[in-house]
């Protein structure tokens, strides 16, 4: 089969086009979230999404809408639990994470047991996106993208040096729930990619690589996104040509970047002399 | 009557019982340097983060530019250069110029300028040329001090809180940044609030002495300070002469 075969099949067009931009959302959040020690909040959001998948089919709702507003409630339930009962950020996102977890087990327990729907929640199917998740996914990600772009000073400074920024007159406690909102928007769009179990890989990966060879905080988001895309891309090519499931080989292809890019650094980086 | 720069009147500032800061009152005025002494966990951090409006007062109130400082609009006018030098991650990949264009934040903010004359200006007056597109990780602590103090003085502000500003500048370094403090105080009219723990060096260099141990125990002149029986009597004259004998 030939490229131009590939790309003519419609939920190929599809899974290209959402999944290009989710990927590099999650780059751009993952190298703010990493920075912050906060690298696991994915993980931790996407155990509340299985809640979440799993309430919406107890009641035979969507979803991608029940989920949605799940996990940004949750979001902020691990920032409040940050800043008021005087939890670490990684405890509030596992105390978080377990309630998500515990309530799907229960509830789909209750509703029949782990069904074929579930699993296919848990492990994702970028192929069989449907043209409305297409929709939310492009709309979404051009609105969340877009106010990081119009934020971007505020994001590095507050990443940076959070008491400085306060100083400096930026709503940080305003900043800081908007960017839990998005993070929580951003892993709710990700399970469709490469499933629950692996959303964390797409916002840690990405960040993680750029980080190995990085001159500078704009250098490294500009890094991660295209490191992200091309495994996005590259995972879609493969998994389609060996019949390998997408989500897993999207996040193989981002592994196999970060090794490149360590011994990159190893080998070649301005660390290599020490 | 110069202008208010601060104003606090019967602040108090008490974290889960535990009393910091007691009925302190002082006023700080348009080109005021102050140094700002006082043992370990008197309080001078915690003070210098009301003036900025980081931590609430349990009790009274303070002002800053003559609003309260939640409130304060005019942020480019403040330089603050924060104690501790670890509050980063060493890894974090940011360079040198990056981290002084965050002193602009607030100005840019206010739609005044993009500040790249500015940032090439103070990357010039700290001896920076040649760091400017290193990783702020791959820098000596006291190169990265000097970026920080960049940071804090990049949008040529006001007024100046510097905590602890030289822990990790060398002798020399040292000298030219108190200098340049000089300088913006006496050519500027730059009000300065400069927390030390050298208290023997303070009178060198600031004009006032603030002396905080929970509340304000002397706040005035060095003059002042060197001729009163009540402060030879509280810190013992040795002490005193310290205090005072580099003024």
């Amino acid at each position: 089969m030939d490229l131009i075969e590939f790309l003519s099949y419609g939920f190929i067009q599809r899974a290209l086009i959402a999944g290009s931009l989710i990927s590099v959302l999650c780059a751009v959040l993952g190298v703010v979230l990493v920075l912050r020690r906060l690298s696991m909040i994915g993980d931790g959001l996407s155990h509340v999404t299985f809640g979440g998948v799993a309430l919406a089919m107890a009641l035979n709702f969507y979803p991608l809408a029940v989920s949605l507003p799940i996990v940004v409630l949750s979001s902020f339930g691990i920032l409040k639990m940050m800043e008021k009962a005087r939890v670490f950020g990684d405890a509030a996102i596992a105390v978080v994470s377990s309630i998500g977890i515990a309530i799907g087990i229960l509830l789909a327990s209750i509703s029949g047991g782990f069904n074929v729907d579930l699993f296919s929640y848990l492990f994702g199917n970028i192929l069989s996106i449907s043209t409305l998740e297409i929709a939310a996914a492009v709309v979404i990600s051009l609105m969340v993208l877009a106010a990081i772009y119009f934020y971007f000073d505020e994001i590095f400074s507050i990443t940076f040096d959070e008491e400085f920024a306060r100083a400096s007159g930026i709503p940080v406690d305003r900043i800081n729930a908007v960017m839990m909102m998005l993070t929580a928007v951003t892993v709710v769009l990700t399970m469709k990619v490469v499933g629950i179990m692996l959303t964390s890989a797409l916002l840690v990966i990405p960040a993680v690589t750029a980080f190995q060879n990085a001159r500078g905080f704009r250098n490294a988001i500009i890094i991660a996104s295209i490191s992200s895309l091309l495994s996005l891309v590259a995972g879609v090519f493969i998994s389609f040509a060996l019949n390998l499931p997408a989500g897993a080989t999207i996040v193989m292809v981002n592994v196999f970047l970060f090794c490149g890019a360590f011994l990159f650094r190893h080998f070649f980086g301005s660390h290599a002399a020490e | 009557m110069p202008l208010t720069i601060v104003e606090a009147r019967d602040l108090s500032v008490a974290f889960d019982g535990r009393q910091v800061l007691s009925g302190v009152n002082f006023s700080i005025r348009q080109g005021d340097y102050i140094g700002l002494v006082g043992p370990n966990g008197s309080g001078k951090s915690t003070l210098i983060k009301c003036m900025l409006g980081l931590i609430r007062s349990s009790h009274g109130a303070i002002s800053l530019f003559g609003s309260a400082p939640v409130e304060m609009k005019n942020r480019e006018r403040i330089g603050y250069l924060p104690q501790r030098m670890d509050f980063f991650n060493p890894r974090f990949p940011t360079t040198v110029t990056e981290v002084i264009s965050q002193g602009l934040i607030a100005t840019r903010r206010a739609g005044k300028s993009s500040g790249r004359e500015e940032i090439e200006k103070v990357i010039e007056l700290l001896d920076l040329l040649g760091l400017r597109n290193r990783l702020i990780g791959e820098l000596s602590g006291g190169q990265q001090q000097r970026v920080i103090i960049a940071r804090a003085l990049v949008n040529e502000p006001d007024f100046l809180i510097l905590d602890e500003p030289t822990s990790a500048l060398d002798p020399e370094v040292r000298e030219s940044f108190f200098e340049l403090l000089h300088e913006l105080n006496e050519k500027k009219r730059a009000t300065i609030v400069l927390v030390t723990h050298d208290i023997g060096g303070v009178g060198q260099y600031a004009t006032k002495l603030m002396y905080l141990d929970k509340k304000v125990i002397f706040f005035g002149g060095f003059d002042e300070f060197c001729h009163s029986e009540n402060m030879a009597s509280f810190f013992g004259s040795a002490s005193q002469h310290i205090i005072c004998h580099k003024h």
